[in-house]
């Protein structure tokens, strides 16, 4: 009885994904070539094209490893997380996790850090888009409006810790330079990444700008986020610093400009 | 309004696929290239920078979408999302019409990212032209098919892939997307006569060209996309202006991309030659 297409199709991507020859009886003698050998351009050009995708979206993870060792962790990771998205654009989204329970680079956190960074500035880039709240939103409000005032941060915007240097590699490998050695931290970097004027981006925040912003994203109003300041502060200087650091998440296109708030 | 899938498409000149590479290039310099063919999925996202950069191509020149995912020919069930997604993006773009590739791309839900030959049968036939229909209905845009290149063939085929691609066109009434290179390709590694092919395809259908580069392993032909336009693939080219009248056309570069003004001379080719068989031809207007 002869295969259905369903059939086929079954075997042929066995055959692609897990070196499954049985295809190989439905495949047509060819008078130049071997038919494994015409069956090999696509079972090679699958892991080439996955190792391609990662590459384009972990460039500095790719070259911190070097190629050979960038490549046995992308074959790991389409072995066990093949594409199930229409868009090469969501392929990586699990690699950066991957690699932190990836057993060669269990001594290498910060590879995987590098990775999460990765990952955080490819979602920030084509992040959903929304308007930016100004300092000229907030120019009309009055003293009475501003202790309850809460904020919406931008969809662009995402917070990671680094237990590693990984940031200080990432921005050695952007300029092409030599990244330092690793370095495991007594205490995490605390980064927020996003997009501003188009591009993703990243910083560091000090663990009190830290705090707040992750409080501020909870909804915690302006008039606590002082309040929470003035545990790091004299008391009052803490509402200067919460102006101080609103007015450079403003700048930096950090919140989002909420139609139904401001 | 959007033109209903079964009315022609107009003819709009000679383009080039949208590649990021070139974007710069484009919105800086007006470069005089009739249309861009996008490649949908790179605009299937969210939001920012690409979508941005597109609207501004848009407003300046036609598009038409080109996709590599929607896997017509598959067993597995048609991904509904996905096509919400390409109606979506049809209407920031208002494309002049909607292709993808006669191929299949993964079943049991794995994306293979890769444009995977079948058997042409009468079950696959049929299975496509359900498939097409349902597409075609949905996007309300005139829908268009390229031939893919392969590398193996089936047994169990019935019928060419020419004959196959014509029953097809004439059953659902979709277009065509012939990619010469394609057909090039094909006709070495399975040994057919590639003016057969072309001969055999309906003379009304063919809405678009694709030209591309090749790289050549001697027993077969790959079809890279990353070196110019082959003195093989410019004959066969002329035979399809012939047959076909004149075609909207483009080149379509994926890899080892050259800046655009590399690019240019090789578009100018393909629209002198089409000047040259068809010597009425009038330039679109820009
Ligand atoms: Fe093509």
């Amino acid at each position: 009885m002869s295969d259905s297409l369903k059939d086929i199709q079954q075997k042929f991507q066995a055959a692609i994904l897990n070196q499954d020859d049985s295809i190989l009886a439905a495949i047509k003698e060819n008078n130049k070539e071997e038919k494994h050998t015409l069956l090999n351009v696509y079972q090679h050009a699958y892991g080439a094209r996955l190792i391609e995708f990662l590459e384009n979206d972990f460039p500095h993870t790719a070259a911190y490893l070097g190629q050979e060792a960038f490549a046995q962790t992308c074959q790991a990771y389409y072995e066990t997380n093949p594409s199930n998205t229409p868009n090469a654009r969501w392929f990586g989204l699990k690699y950066a996790n991957f690699l932190k329970n990836y057993t060669p680079l269990q001594q290498s956190v910060e590879a995987a850090e590098l990775a999460t960074l990765e990952q955080a500035l490819n979602t920030a880039f084509d992040a959903k888009n929304a308007m930016a709240l100004t300092q000229a939103d907030l120019a009309n409000l009055t003293p009475q409006d501003w202790p309850t005032l809460t904020f919406t941060p931008h969809p662009s915007t995402c917070r990671l810790q680094m237990r590693t240097n990984a940031d200080l590699i990432w921005a050695a490998l952007s300029k092409e330079k030599t990244p330092p050695d690793p370095q495991k931290l007594q205490m995490p970097t605390e980064l927020i990444v996003w997009r501003g004027q188009g591009m993703a981006r990243f910083r560091t925040l000090s663990y009190d700008e830290a705090m707040i912003w992750d409080e501020a994203v909870k909804g915690t109003n302006f008039g606590a986020l002082c309040e929470m300041l003035g545990t790091y502060w004299p008391q009052e200087e803490a509402p200067l610093k919460a102006a101080n650091y609103l007015q450079a998440w403003l700048s930096s296109e950090f919140l989002e400009h909420n139609p139904t708030g401001v | 309004m959007s033109p209903s899938s079964n009315e022609r498409p107009p003819f709009i000149g000679f383009g080039l696929g949208l590649r990021p590479t070139h974007y710069k290039d484009i919105l800086e310099n007006n470069p005089p290239i009739d249309w861009f063919e996008i490649i949908s999925e790179n605009f299937m996202v969210p939001g920012g920078k690409p979508l941005a950069i597109l609207d501004q191509i848009v407003e300046r020149y036609p598009v038409v979408m080109h996709g590599v995912s929607l896997s017509i020919a598959s067993t597995q069930p048609l991904d509904m999302e996905y096509l919400k997604g390409l109606k979506t993006l049809a209407k920031r773009t208002d494309p002049k019409w909607i292709s993808d590739h006669l191929c299949w791309t993964g079943v049991h839900g794995i994306n293979l990212h890769d444009l995977l030959p079948f058997p042409y049968t009468q079950e696959a036939l049929e299975h496509i032209v359900e498939r097409v229909n349902i597409v075609q209905d949905y996007l309300g845009h005139p829908f268009t098919l390229e031939n893919v290149s392969s590398y193996v063939s089936f047994n169990q085929s019935e019928m060419t892939e020419w004959e196959f691609i014509a029953e097809l066109t004439k059953r659902t009434g979709c277009w065509l997307l012939l990619d010469v290179n394609n057909v090039y390709v094909s006709s070495f590694n399975h040994d057919f006569d590639a003016i057969e092919f072309i001969n055999g395809i309906p003379q009304d259908r063919v809405v678009q060209f694709h030209m591309a580069g090749h790289s050549d392993h001697e027993t077969y032909i790959v079809d890279t996309h990353d070196a110019p336009v082959r003195d093989e693939v410019w004959d066969l080219y002329r035979a399809c202006l012939k047959r076909f009248g004149p075609v909207s056309t483009i080149i379509e570069r994926d890899d080892n991309i050259p800046p655009l003004n590399e690019i240019l001379p090789e578009l100018e080719k393909v629209r002198q030659i089409a000047h040259e068989v068809h010597p009425k031809l009038k330039p679109v207007a820009a």
